[in-house]
């Protein structure tokens, strides 16, 4: 992999216990993530989409370490996150953070928007206390709020407003990688354009590199360079986002991409609709984790796992039959 | 979308709504959540509702069903609900009963809050057959089962025995349909019945209500902001802000030649795909959707709108044009040339 990737995940395994009985001993495991490798390349904005449940937030969750995966690497400027104590993980933490889907959950209540992002900002040592005044009321301007939103608590604001908190929360300590979990998914469309813009633009002046993550293929073609499209903790296809529509080859990504309704009524197009559910994420089938619901299955694809494999430049598929 | 015979709607709408007004009891006074709301809704249609959250589209919904708290809310006095004819806006709650869920059935968003925990599948969508129905035990079991499997539900036999929480969310929604259906009601009110669901759950339960809606003749009322939905399943569209229809057409027409330019930003502001509109800005509408205890004066879009003139401020626009063919509510509407 090319050496100024700020990022690098190999082979990640997150695997949650499930306890239970009166040993409190563990019953089975939920395969949320299994054993995905890929980088970051500096500067970029990686998409991430996939359904429900197909382990996309907790591989969010790992790439920051807010979750310590099971097994595997993540290389950030190429030294390890995995396995490190607090001490050695903040210096890092200081430099990748995350914003999260439903920011009124993610926001401390009892904290007003100054002294939320006065935490941060003194934590990590942003700022002088002296000059702190200052870069709180530059990052609220430059998040698009008013200058009094700095002594409101979160309560008082509409989900737009808040999710411009949760941003301005997470580039306080002037980070260099951000997670974006579903940062629109509950937003009204006028609003998820505006911080969608907002997004575009803090990318651009603080030289961002973002993983975002998103259920709507929409918003991750408008929005970032390359996708992973995931199924049931593993990645099926990497792709350029502009060659979304024309190149994508795993069935199931095209079958997302036929589920996605179009916004014009003179393009009315029956919608792929898959046959079939979700294997259980405790116990994955031994062939093909999307062999149940594949439209094109063929017998071998229920023994034999796929791997993803390069079939052009930054462009991989895993599918048997491609 | 589903390649449907072409349906001529019926003369005679089977729902016509007229100045439907609701108002809530609150700490701050009373507010008005939705004003002078007119629409007919026809045998074999589906009329889209759209607009952003707190403008009034499930209010709408549940002024119609009568399902609003009534130590709450009250309905405007010239409301009328007209049902085959009817006026049941001010019914008395036994003939709601016999209506709702009988000739009138709704879908909730959430169906995990709208299902009972407690009871079994089978239970609750036999619960509504034992009302209206005179099947015995044995027969609205069968109907049940029936209707699971009318709505595509697998191994219905077997699931009518479990609980909600057994089931996944499009399941769920599965149950809910299968339940608003089971009585074939004349009308559908589905309320964002997608919107918490993946595109590929949505795109079955999408296809699964066109379907029904070709098999029963059913009228649909679809509540939903999700433009692409309306733009693939809607005949007709009603455009709702702030409490108030601000346009109506028919779907071709409010796509390719919005009139009102909340539509039309409204419209603009959904990422495209395709390559051309890649990693370009989008067009916002600026500022927020107004609170109804501080609706601005004249038109309730006039702070946000690009064209807003002077006389948009002193004097609120009435909603003008025909009530079945074109209506808009705006001072200087658009040309209406194609977007």
């Amino acid at each position: 992999m090319s050496s100024k990737a700020l990022l690098e995940v190999r082979d990640l395994v997150m695997h949650f216990p499930v306890r239970g009985g009166v040993l409190n001993r563990v019953l089975r495991r939920v395969h949320a993530v299994n054993g995905v490798s890929f980088a970051v390349q500096r500067g970029e904005v990686l998409g991430l989409v996939g359904e429900s449940g197909c382990g996309k937030s907790t591989l969010g969750k790992c790439l920051i370490r807010l979750l310590e995966p099971t097994s595997g690497s993540v290389l950030h400027d190429g030294s390890e996150l995995v396995g490190l104590k607090h001490g050695g993980l903040m210096k890092h933490r200081r430099k990748m953070q995350m914003i999260f889907q439903d920011p009124y959950s993610s926001l401390n209540p009892r904290l007003s928007v100054r002294e939320t992002l006065r935490e941060v900002a003194l934590f990590h040592g942003v700022a002088m206390p002296h000059g702190l005044d200052a870069y709180i009321a530059h990052l609220i301007e430059r998040v698009g709020l008013r200058a009094e939103a700095a002594d409101k608590f979160p309560h008082e604001f509409s989900g737009g407003q808040r999710q411009r908190i949760g941003i301005a929360r997470a580039l306080a300590c002037e980070p260099e990688f951000l997670v974006a979990d579903e940062p629109v998914s509950a937003l009204d469309v006028s609003i998820q354009a505006q911080v969608l813009n907002l997004l575009m633009d803090l990318k651009e002046e603080f030289g961002l590199t973002v993983v975002f993550i998103s259920h709507d293929l929409k918003v991750i073609e408008h929005f970032c360079d390359r996708v992973l499209v995931m199924y049931l903790g593993s990645i099926v296809e990497e792709i350029d986002c502009t060659q979304l529509h024309a190149e994508a080859r795993h069935p199931y990504t095209r079958a997302l991409l036929g589920a996605n309704p179009i916004n014009d009524p003179a393009d009315r197009r029956p919608l792929t609709v898959l046959q079939g559910d979700v294997p259980s994420p405790f116990e994955l089938p031994p062939g093909c984790a999307f062999a149940g619901r594949c439209p094109v299955v063929e017998e071998r694809c229920h023994q034999e796992r796929p791997t993803l494999s390069e079939r052009s430049a930054g462009h991989s598929v895993a599918c048997l039959l491609d | 979308m589903f390649d449907l015979p072409q349906r001529t709607a019926s003369e005679q709408p089977v729902l016509s709504v007229r100045h439907l007004s609701c108002s809530f009891k609150t700490d701050r006074g009373e507010v008005r959540a939705i004003d002078d709301v007119s629409f007919d809704l026809a045998a074999g249609e589906t009329l889209g509702v759209v607009g952003e959250s707190g403008c009034g589209k499930t209010v709408t919904s549940k002024s119609i069903m009568r399902l609003l708290p009534e130590h709450l809310s009250f309905l405007g006095r010239d409301s009328e609900v007209l049902f085959e004819g009817e006026n049941i806006a001010f019914a008395p709650p036994e003939r709601m009963r016999e209506i709702r869920g009988r000739r009138i059935a709704m879908i909730f968003q959430e169906p995990m809050t709208s299902l009972n925990p407690v009871f079994r599948v089978g239970w609750q969508l036999c619960e509504a057959l034992k009302y209206h129905t005179e099947l015995d035990r044995a027969g609205r079991r069968a109907r049940a089962i029936e209707m699971l499997q009318l709505v595509e539900m697998p191994e219905a036999e077997r699931r009518i025995e479990e609980y909600p929480h057994q089931l996944s969310g499009g399941m769920r929604q599965r149950v809910m349909i299968a339940m608003a259906l089971c009585c074939e009601p004349d009308v559908l009110i589905a309320d964002e019945p997608t919107t918490a669901l993946d595109v590929t759950i949505q795109a079955q339960i999408l296809q699964l209500m066109e379907n029904l809606k070709s098999k029963l003749g059913t009228a649909i009322m679809l509540i939903t902001h999700d433009l692409g939905v309306v733009a693939q399943v809607c005949d007709r569209v009603l455009v709702m802000y702030a409490g108030r229809v601000i346009e109506s057409g028919t779907v071709h027409e409010i796509f390719h030649t919005p009139q009102h330019p909340y539509t039309r930003a409204l419209l603009d502001s959904i990422p495209k795909s395709g390559e051309r509109a890649h990693k370009t800005r989008l067009p916002t509408i600026p500022g927020i959707v107004p609170s109804l205890f501080e609706l601005p004066p004249g038109c309730r879009f006039q702070d946000r709108c690009p064209l807003a003139e002077d006389r948009c401020r002193d004097r609120e626009p009435e909603l003008l044009g025909e009530l079945h063919g074109r209506r808009v509510r705006c001072h200087l509407p658009l040309a209406g040339g194609p977007r």
